[in-house]
């Protein structure tokens, strides 16, 4: 029996072995027949699949009755969330259900922060150029009309002061940003 | 801003969602927990979600419902495991001896103990994705419209948490069943 062959079986016996029924398609079965390798996975998935089983096995009648909250403590820590926040919009929620700040968001978040960090330093470092290197960004100036330029002057020196003597990070970024788009 | 008829008709709907699924949430809970107080925080918890997030449900509500109480208990299970191991630490230090030698107990709680805490301890999307379709026999369709995946992902996590489950349980198998990571069987 080829490699690819148990490779490819052994990709769906979780699936099968985890369905309502067992019965698996007539590849698998035929396969199943001739490899003990294969057949020895079934074995060992099924072992696990049943430990997992016995060990959440379902609980009595008894236990189960003694674990339905009573609906009127669930009303009371609802009307009391909703006293102290009003519920999410569907726009302010995220996909993954219960998990508001979970992994995922705070990847995503740290990811986001991080992306607007080297981008403002970046863009800092563009700006802070053009706004006090005399030679690359006063020939950029000296190449328009006189009124352009003192306009470019009063917007360079706008960003000047913006930056206050600072050259990196997204608050500098943003100041030098909203200093340039004055009028 | 929410306003008292929008209040009155979530109200409503998480009082029909109740009636309809708190036994089988209660139940689910329970199957994992074995504690009557552990369960019914989690079912408490699980309807309180629901209410504040509502407005993702499209469907009926019961397969999503499921997916939260899953998640909750086995956050649960996994917080209970820390806490376990933080005080078997302690336990080893004033024994002197390895509390968590297989061979030292063989009980049945301990066992079952093992078998849960290995499902807890898998990544996240791996343990509700076993137990949405082992233990809750979801559908795939429906396992993943759940847990707003693919199919084709629920079914990777499903074998790779299952390839993960039977090497943490190595030791709780039967010996007959047991692969090596080298691929020798003992």
């Amino acid at each position: 029996m080829s490699t690819a062959d148990c490779a490819a079986i052994r990709e769906h016996l979780p699936e099968l072995l985890t369905g309502r029924t067992e019965r698996a398609r007539d590849d698998v079965e035929a396969h199943l027949c001739v490899c003990a390798d294969c057949r020895r996975e079934v074995d060992e998935i099924r072992a696990t699949l049943d430990a997992l089983r016995e060990a959440a096995a379902p609980s009595t009648e008894a236990e189960v009755a003694a674990a339905v909250p009573p609906l009127e403590g669930i009303l009371a820590a609802v009307r009391a969330a909703d006293a102290a926040a009003p519920p999410e919009t569907p726009r302010a929620a995220i996909a993954s259900p219960a998990r508001p700040t979970g992994a995922v968001g705070r990847v995503a978040l740290a990811a986001a922060l991080l992306i607007a960090a080297v981008g403002g330093a970046l863009l800092d470092r563009s700006l802070l150029r053009d706004a006090t290197d005399p030679v690359e960004g006063g020939a950029a100036v000296d190449a328009g009309s006189a009124s352009a330029g003192a306009n470019e002057d009063s917007r360079q020196a706008r960003a000047q002061r913006a930056l206050g003597g600072r050259s990196g990070g997204l608050g500098s970024s943003l100041a030098v940003l909203e200093a340039l788009s004055r009028p | 801003m929410t306003t008292t008829g929008d209040r009155a008709s979530r109200e409503a709907a998480l009082v029909a969602a109740y009636e309809a699924h708190a036994k089988g949430i209660a139940a689910l809970a329970s199957r994992l927990l074995r504690d009557a107080d552990a369960a019914r925080d989690v079912c408490q918890e699980t309807f309180v979600v629901f209410h504040r997030r509502m407005d993702e449900v499209r469907d009926e509500p019961g397969p999503w419902l499921r997916a939260v109480a899953w998640r909750l208990s086995l956050d649960r299970l996994r917080r209970r495991r820390t806490e376990a191991r933080a005080l078997d630490a302690v336990a080893r230090e004033d024994r002197g001896v390895d509390a968590l030698d297989p061979a030292a107990s063989a009980a049945d709680a301990e066992r079952r103990a093992r078998i849960l805490a290995a499902l807890a301890d898998l990544p996240d999307r791996q343990r509700e994705v076993i137990a949405l379709r082992v233990l809750g026999g979801e559908s795939f369709p429906r396992l993943a419209r759940s847990l707003e995946i693919s199919e084709g992902s629920a079914k990777t996590h499903l074998r790779r948490g299952l390839e993960r489950l039977r090497r943490t349980l190595a030791a709780w198998l039967p010996t007959h069943a047991v692969t090596t990571d080298e691929g020798t069987t003992r």
